[in-house]
């Protein structure tokens, strides 16, 4: 596949996301504010007042004040720079997540489509039994083997992952791979792999795109939660689940704003995730 | 034709969406002897022990020197060893746990250097008590609100927006909020611990139960709302419509009922997932129970404990599961009949 | 498909000639100048324009066009299940009541007892998950009338009545152990069960092979003609609505652009639409080229102003272009055409 060719490809596809979000107000607002909190993360040195990892013994659990818009932590840091640069873990983690997840679970699932027959009978076996099974157990059981910190419950977050992605990928690529045009291109003599990736990767692209967001929000939640209990992100350096966990001993004292604002933003995050995917799925179904 | 409305799409579009092809899934099977389908369940847990055991003990580390501590000696680590029987090959290792297992004998704790039994005995009641608390407040909660928002359309866009939202609050944030509001300022639960007695009990977990619920119910009620709005639009909805039966009759004999399928395993679903959240929120109220006990061994590298709270929550989960899949035949003929025709 | 008879006995009023334009005075059916506007993505879409149409008793009216033209939706009108949201304008009158002004629990009497609708897949319109047995018997016991095990007894009769052997057994089976074909014979029965003045069949046998096809209709019709019912016969199929109706409506984009009697309809077709279609079908005698009606169909909410078939019209004037045609009676049929007189002297080169 030359670059042009895959450049016209994805040429096409944002200029039709772009029609798409031209005719659909709210998935420019919803797009545009997780465009912005991706912005946070990535320019958090900018965005952050203070240094987060920066300790003040003195200036223990202040209230918000002029210095410090959301008072400081136990340790007397910042938490406003603390939550800005929180983002940069909190995202991250999630992204490499979903883009493992997405990556695997799309190639098993069209190969799947395309190849059949006992091959889509023994992985969707398999993807069955571990399909419902819950994400957050995999990853603590991972981190029991591998120790703490964020690789270990990325990679089973990953795997726990796949079969949900596989699963929607291979029922539409089914769906696509049964339409007219792939027999027109098999009749031209267009090889497998040639057809799946000119024909039915674009057609499906979107959709993927949009499930690959709604898993990106719940990574964000399972990623928080193990964070929370000690076993992901480790200090000194900190996600947004680390920091409800840290800010717990204060909330009991009366100082909840850590803890409230480390939540609080990992609602609004996902929620917002959660609807750019939603509106990316009815635009996906919408155009077919 | 069905009938149409402005939003028609069903709910392939939620957070935990991909959760919902879980309902899906699970119609295809034809009967089987319920043998076999018991001796597969059987041999899904063995293969996930053999699986877990063997990667914990393959894991870098060495759990006796984080024991003994990194002082000791060779020999003291080695006699150690030897006493926990950890220099014998890996399969015959296994062997023996699994003899022992099936006796309900899991071992001893490297780190409280007593019975893993022991230790589980008295927490499997509180987490078993607080997951099947949760499970009635997600269930009542969900179920009601679904309906609502599926039956009734002027409620189907409020109810989708309050899900979403709710969907979106981990247990432990919703833990802070609720210990925030409900036990610091108003002072009507305590803010952790296990309680006594079923009272105690109760009042305890009834914080947590509800962390858990919060998130929860959110999804059961999105998946409730669109397995109705779908069913409702169905084509035989229309035909006993058009024969001219009451709407409520309707609604029972026709939406309810075949909507029924993908509401209850999605409750199934959702006992399950509470197994996983019990971990986090228990964390989060410092409840003594399975998920705290799986935590702190982790941390601790505590691997006979790991390997048997890990086997544990296996088991429950393929009980779940069976569960579901036995309630599957029973509910749809399609299924009792084998395939159709 | 042989021409079915054009009288039909049992006829409770007269002598059931339809060889006049209208049916008999009281038809049990009267849809005068319905407009139909559905709720679609903001905005309403017209998908019927003032559609008329007359059923008397015992009669069999046949409603024939493309997909799209409007059909399906005139009998859910009638049966009003329209979505939520629809706008309807003129009347129709089951037996003198108009049935768009019946409160809920009028309607839901109505339908049990005077109308019935058979449709297109038998599958997806019966409950999977309920025996056949509950399919037939629910419809009787709706408003307490029946009991159940009269009710029983019943269903097993109707069952029989429509050619279903082991009917007894059927009672306890589940609709996905039946074959289409057996499906629709169960809605045929479930429907003549509550013995309806009205019978709609929505493209009953368009899922159906050709043999079961036949052997659908052929119940159809002989229960129609024991019982004296009115039907309405939807299809896309004009040789079987000339089979097994009494007059035929012709339907395109929304609109009827002719009704008249079934038999010679070969011969004496009007509208330019009614003689694409019948030029249109494959003949056994003829080898040469298959004619078309040129051009795509269109969607009623896609008409301009003009006449609905005006693109496609190999007569198509200006006039028919800025102002639609109304309906006018020649010859014994109803025509909406500006040259329909024209056209009437003009016979139809093919023979039926």
């Amino acid at each position: 596949m030359t670059a042009t060719s895959m450049g016209r490809i994805a040429g096409r596809r944002t200029a039709a996301l772009t029609r798409a979000a031209g005719r659909d107000p709210a998935l420019t607002v919803v797009a545009t504010l997780c465009a912005l909190i991706v912005l946070v993360a990535v320019c958090a040195p900018l965005l952050a007042p203070d240094d987060p990892t920066q300790t003040d013994i003195l200036h223990q659990n202040l209230s918000a004040s002029g210095a410090h818009l959301l008072g400081t932590d136990a340790l007397g840091r910042d938490i406003l720079s603390r939550l800005i640069y929180g983002a940069r873990l909190s995202l991250l983690g999630p992204a490499l997540v979903v883009s493992s997840a997405v990556g695997i679970g799309t190639a098993l699932a069209i190969a799947s489509a395309w190849i059949g027959g006992p091959f889509d009978r023994v992985v969707a076996r398999i993807l069955d039994v571990l399909f419902a099974f819950p994400a957050i157990l995999l990853a603590i059981v991972a981190v029991a083997i591998f120790g703490e910190g964020l690789a270990a419950p990325v990679v089973a977050l990953a795997i726990a992952y796949i079969p949900y992605v596989a699963r929607v990928v291979r029922s539409v690529a089914l769906r696509e791979r049964h339409l007219a045009y792939v027999d027109a291109g098999r009749s031209l003599g267009f090889s497998g792999f040639k057809i799946c990736v000119r024909h039915i990767l674009p057609n499906v692209g979107l959709m993927i795109v949009a499930q690959a967001t709604i898993a990106f929000a719940s990574a964000i939640m399972d990623l928080a939660g193990i964070s929370f209990i000690g076993l992901g992100v480790q200090p000194p350096a900190s996600d947004w689940g680390l920091m409800v966990s840290d800010g717990a001993s204060a909330l009991l004292n009366d100082h909840p704003v850590e803890t409230l604002s480390a939540g609080g933003a990992i609602v609004i995050t996902v929620v917002l995730f959660n609807l750019l995917g939603e509106r990316l799925s009815t635009v996906s179904e919408v155009r077919r | 034709m069905t009938t149409i409305e402005p939003d028609t799409s069903p709910d392939h579009t939620t957070q935990a969406a991909m959760r919902q092809q879980i309902t899906a899934r699970r119609i295809a099977r034809p009967a089987r002897s319920a043998a076999v389908a018991i001796g597969a369940r059987l041999l899904t847990i063995l293969v996930a022990s053999l699986l877990i055991f063997v990667a914990l003990n393959a894991a870098p580390g060495d759990p006796v020197r984080a024991v003994l501590g990194a002082h000791a000696s060779q020999a003291a680590v080695l006699h150690e060893r030897h006493l926990l029987g950890l220099d014998h090959p890996l399969i015959v290792r296994y062997w023996d746990w699994l003899g022992n297992a099936v006796h309900g004998n899991f071992g001893t704790s490297l780190v409280y250097k007593t019975s893993v039994g022991s230790l589980l005995s008295p927490r499997v009641g509180t987490t078993l008590f607080l997951v099947f608390y949760s499970l009635l407040l997600t269930l009542i909660g969900g179920l009601t609100i679904g309906v609502l928002g599926g039956a009734i359309p002027r409620l189907s866009s409020p109810t989708a927006v309050l899900t979403g939202v709710f969907l979106a609050i981990p247990a432990f944030v919703a833990a802070q909020i609720l210990v925030v509001i409900f036990a610091l300022h108003l002072g009507w639960f305590p803010v952790s611990g296990n309680g006594v007695g079923f009272a105690g009990q109760l009042r305890h977990l009834t914080l947590p139960a509800i962390s858990l619920a919060v998130g929860w119910s959110a999804w059961v009620a999105q998946v409730t709302r669109a397995a109705i709005r779908e069913t409702a639009a169905l084509e035989h909805v229309d035909t006993a419509r058009g024969r001219g039966i009451a709407t409520t009759r309707l609604f029972r004999r026709h939406v309810l009922r075949n909507a029924s399928i993908p509401i209850i395993t999605v409750s199934g679903l959702t006992l399950a997932a509470l197994f996983a959240g019990a971990v986090v929120v228990e964390n989060a109220f410092s409840l003594n129970g399975l998920g705290s006990l799986l935590v702190s061994s982790v941390s601790a590298k505590d691997y006979s404990v790991v390997l048997a709270v890990s086997v544990l929550f296996v088991a429950i989960f393929v009980v779940v599961t069976s569960v579901i899949d036995g309630l599957h035949v029973l509910l749809d003929p399609r299924i009792r009949h084998g395939s159709a025709r | 498909m042989t021409p079915g008879p054009h009288t039909r006995e049992g006829a409770a009023r007269e002598s059931g000639e339809t060889d006049s334009v209208t049916s008999p005075a009281e038809p049990v059916l009267s849809i005068e100048q319905l407009t139909v506007d559905l709720p679609a993505a903001k905005q309403m879409r017209r998908v019927l324009h003032d559609v008329s149409l007359t059923v008397g008793a015992g009669e069999a009216l046949g409603i024939v066009g493309e997909s799209g033209s409007g059909k399906s939706m005139t009998a859910r009108s009638v049966m009003r299940l329209l979505p939520r949201g629809s706008r309807v304008g003129g009347q129709i009158l089951l037996s003198g009541s108009d049935l768009h002004r019946l409160s809920r629990s009028e309607l839901r009497r109505t339908r049990h007892r005077k109308l019935a609708m058979i449709y297109q897949d038998p599958r997806a319109h019966i409950n999977p998950l309920r025996t056949i047995g509950d399919f037939l018997v629910e419809g009787l016991l709706e408003d307490g009338r029946a009991r159940r095990r009269s009710a029983r007894g019943r269903a097993v009769q109707a069952l029989r009545d429509v050619g279903i052997a082991d009917a007894e057994r059927r009672l306890r089976q589940y609709p996905h152990q039946l074959s289409g074909g057996l499906l629709q014979r169960v809605m045929i029965a479930s429907a003549l069960l509550t013995e309806p003045e009205l019978l709609i069949a929505d493209e009953p046998t368009t899922a159906l092979d050709v043999t079961t096809q036949q052997e659908v209709v052929g119940v159809l019709d002989e229960q129609r003609r024991e019982r004296g019912l009115s039907l309405i016969f939807i299809t896309h199929d004009l040789d079987l609505a000339i089979a097994i109706t009494d007059r035929i409506a012709v339907m395109y984009a929304g609109t009827l652009v002719e009704t008249g009697p079934s038999h010679g309809l070969h011969e004496h077709a009007i509208h330019p639409y009614t003689r694409g279609l019948l030029e249109s079908r494959p003949r056994i005698d003829r080898t040469d080229r298959l004619h078309a009606v040129p051009g795509r169909p269109i969607s009623a909410y896609e008409v301009g102003a003009g006449c609905v078939f005006v693109d496609r019209c190999p007569y198509a004037v200006e006039r028919a272009r800025v102002e639609r045609p109304l309906v006018r009676a020649i010859g014994g049929r109803l025509v909406a055409c500006h040259r329909a007189d024209e056209l009437a002297d003009r016979p139809l080169d093919s023979e039926g």
